[in-house]
């Protein structure tokens, strides 16, 4: 999680917008005006609602929008699509079930693409909410108890029946403004949902699709990150590259894993091309004798090598070269070989070559992996290639 | 220990009680949305919803934190669903809940 960064994020959250509100579509192709004039209505009482004086803080707008568009619907009896034609509404409580699957590898190698995306997405969705709410409430959380207590509850939702959740933004940042802080909160909000849904269940199945479509545009327009949008111009390049590439991918492949998987990647090598360009080698002359110092400074890696190895003159006729490690850090063998080859090319010149001043972990590198203060390693630079 | 537990389940009780009210009223007709986007029945959505949140209000590492079906994970169950069916989905969100707790 640590990996990935702001951008990723913003673009997670605008994909998952987009995403929700295109998914909406199918609801408002091939329908009557009647389904156009109910969204509209719904989306007005969301929006409106919230401005009466006193009712408007009491309840939630798109309970009063979806409970005033199913009065509607049954007052005038119009003919459009509700959530009893869209499959089962619960009547008891949920038991408990193993899923009937054959418990093959076959089966896994169906459900694991989808279960890792699944846990990768639901992590990464908790941990952003959770931190939402660390700040909302000033007070700390435990992140790892948190990963180990979504999955004992997706694997006892697997088990009762439902399918897999995560921790919900909208949802959790209503339950701290309405005055929720503790795990009671979270508790009463399941228990109320299951009472009133097996109570309430005829009436359910009266709610007009309409209402519904109206509440998730809310949800999207709410998800979406607006701000990104006008801070486009001031953000640097890559952090726009890396937010954009995270939407078209998500909302290309229809997989918010993926798209993160994208972002990261992007995000990790705009910083490895960042820190390599933040690698100098300065250049001066030895006071003694003719001879050369060069000061190595900054992160010497498989993006920086390259420079790395570009910055000394092999052709100048000078006896003594020193290079000056003390500000400079080997990262990996990439590094510690075109140091190899720096060496022994200066070597083969007729030059001495003194390495200074290097860091316990760049010694420790060298040691291991350097070739150039071994025998015959103008050979084995030579067959290494 | 009974003092802990008075503290991190009763030391507000009518406003948490309160504010799980309005999650559950504002909880219902996303549940019911986000089956239909999975493509299932709404039953599936509101019984994850019920057993997330009553679950993770005892196992969860942050109180007052809402968890329940959600629309990201919802659109990541399209295919599957599609075409293995329903009981390959609640194969998968077991598999899911046992890869988080090792990653946790």
């Amino acid at each position: 999680m640590r990996f990935v960064s702001r951008d990723v994020v913003t673009g997670f959250v605008n994909a998952l917008a987009i995403l929700i509100f295109l998914a909406q579509l199918p609801e408002l192709t091939d329908v009557t005006w009647h389904v156009y004039a109910m969204t509209a209505g719904g989306l007005g009482i969301i929006y409106l609602f919230p401005y009466l004086p006193f009712i408007g803080k009491l309840l939630p707008s798109p309970l009063v929008c979806i409970v005033a568009l199913t009065v509607i619907y049954m007052v005038v009896g119009i003919d459009i699509r509700t959530v009893g034609d869209m499959g089962q509404l619960p009547d008891t409580l949920p038991i408990f079930l193993w899923p009937d699957v054959p418990l093959n590898l076959n089966t896994l190698f169906i459900i694991l693409p989808y279960s890792s995306a699944l846990a990768v997405v639901g992590l990464l969705e908790s941990m952003m909410t959770a931190t939402i709410v660390d700040d909302l409430t000033d007070t700390p959380s435990d992140k790892n108890r948190e990963c180990k207590g979504q999955g004992l509850a997706n694997v006892g939702v697997g088990l009762m029946g439902g399918m897999a959740g995560c921790a919900m933004i909208g949802q959790s940042i209503i339950n701290i403004k309405s005055g929720g802080r503790n795990r009671l909160s979270c508790l009463a909000s399941g228990v109320f949902l299951l009472f009133m849904v097996v109570f309430l269940g005829e009436g359910l199945k009266q709610i007009p699709m309409a209402a519904l479509v109206a509440v998730m545009i809310m949800v999207s327009i709410g998800t979406f990150s607006w701000s990104s949008i006008r801070d486009i111009k001031q953000a640097p390049l890559s952090s726009n590259v890396v937010m954009l590439s995270t939407v078209f991918v998500v909302v290309f492949t229809h997989n918010l894993a993926t798209g993160v998987a994208v972002g990261v990647l992007l995000s990790s090598l705009f910083f490895a091309g960042k820190i390599s360009r933040l690698m100098v080698v300065k250049s001066n002359t030895l006071n003694e004798t003719s001879g050369r110092h060069y000061q190595v400074i900054g992160q010497v890696f498989f993006a920086s090598s390259e420079s790395f190895l570009t910055s000394f003159d092999f052709k100048e006729a000078v006896e003594n070269i020193q290079i000056d490690l003390t500000e400079a850090h080997f990262w990996d063998i990439t590094s510690v070989s075109v140091l190899d080859k720096v060496v022994i090319k200066f070597r083969r010149e007729g030059a001495n070559v003194e390495l200074i001043g290097m860091n316990q972990a760049t010694a420790t590198l060298i040691d291991k992996f350097a070739v150039h203060d071994k025998p015959d390693a103008f050979e084995k630079l030579l067959s290494s290639h | 220990m009974l003092q802990k537990i008075k503290k991190e389940w009763f030391s507000n009780t009518r406003s948490d009680l309160l504010a799980g009210i309005v999650v559950a009223l504002a909880l219902i007709p996303e549940a019911i949305a986000f089956s239909i986007i999975a493509g299932v029945d709404p039953k599936v959505g509101l019984y994850a919803s019920f057993c997330m949140a009553v679950i993770i209000s005892f196992t969860g590492g942050r109180a007052g934190m809402i968890s329940a079906a959600t629309g990201a994970m919802a659109l990541l169950m399209v295919t599957l669903v599609k075409e293995h069916g329903l009981e390959y989905l609640l194969a998968a969100t077991v598999l899911t809940g046992l890869l988080q707790i090792i990653t946790g």
